[in-house]
């Protein structure tokens, strides 16, 4: 072996950056698992919340179907703009177990469409990362309320 | 003789090579630890808060329950304990998917209190034994009734 080959084998300079450049991906990768993480279970605590309360609203309206399902869309899209999520990206599914009235099953569905992969870096490591979060819940129509 | 000790103990630690790599295997497991803890106390809370809805859906459809007979005779407003029971374990396990257990169902004269226990999957947690938590959701309801204009 040569004296310059040999000199560069005992040569450390530049030693860490290239073994930080190993090491780099892997904690890139972690990192951008954890960006992606934080929004995701931010906008399952808003579509759970705004299921809830769609449901309780819906199940207050005796009187008419309709004016149910007007109270829970209402109900459901304000929560999730309190949540200062895209109004535009929520979709809201009402419907009833058999037939409507007193005591009857509602159920109210909430889905947001989450865009994961405009978070940097995050399509680029987890590709198809975006993800239509969903959440039902379902509550009686009022029993002994009165009309109004 | 101080040279040859030296000597000897650099040829033990030849350089500095794999110090990067050697402190990353060191933290590495640390790091593990804090991701983990942080993905399944995310997870967990979102399933505790599912769990909080469960229970609260429960005894909401448990105070539906006001038996018609008392009211007829006594003019009064009375949960039926068997339909109130029904109500609650049918819409808590409904919501919750199976996630709650609902343990204690107290029917007052006009409120219903409805406790379980949601047990919460964990992830990384389970790599140490802990596959699950367990935890006590209460929900509280009144039965609405009565209401004779809006916003009374």
């Amino acid at each position: 072996m040569g004296t310059k080959a040999r000199r560069l084998l005992v040569d450390e300079q530049g030693q860490a950056l290239y073994e930080t450049a190993l090491v780099l991906f892997l904690f890139l990768v972690m990192m951008i698992g954890i960006v992606m993480f934080g929004p995701l279970v931010y906008t399952r605590l808003a579509v759970d919340a705004a299921s809830y309360d769609c449901v309780t609203s819906a199940v207050e309206a005796v009187s008419s179907e309709s004016q149910g399902y007007y109270q829970g869309r209402v109900a459901a899209s304000q929560t999730l703009q309190g949540f200062r999520l895209n109004p535009s990206r929520i979709t809201v599914h009402i419907w009833t177990n058999g037939t409507w009235g007193r005591g009857a099953r509602m159920v109210c569905q909430v889905s947001y469409d989450l865009r994961l992969s405009g978070l940097p870096g995050v399509a680029l490591f987890f590709p198809g990362s975006d993800a239509v979060i969903d959440s039902q819940t379902a509550l009686a129509v009022e029993t002994f309320k009165s009309q109004w | 003789m101080k040279t040859q000790a030296k000597t000897k103990k650099r040829r033990k630690f030849p350089g500095e090579q794999g110090q990067v790599l050697f402190q990353t295997a060191l933290f590495l497991p640390l790091l593990f630890i804090l991701i983990g803890l942080v993905v399944d106390g995310s997870l967990m809370f979102t399933n505790y808060r599912r769990a909080q809805i469960a229970a609260d859906t429960a005894a909401h459809a448990a105070s539906h329950c006001v038996s018609r007979e008392v009211f007829y005779t006594s003019n009064q407003v009375v949960l039926a304990w068997e339909q109130a029971v029904y109500n609650a374990h049918d819409y808590g396990s409904y919501n919750s998917h199976g996630q709650v257990i609902i343990q204690h169902i107290v029917v007052g004269p006009n409120w219903v209190r409805v406790e379980g226990e949601a047990l919460l999957p964990t992830i990384f947690m389970r790599f140490v034994g802990i596959p699950e938590l367990r935890v006590r959701v209460v929900g509280e309801a009144y039965p609405a009734y009565g209401i004779d204009y809006e916003w009374q």
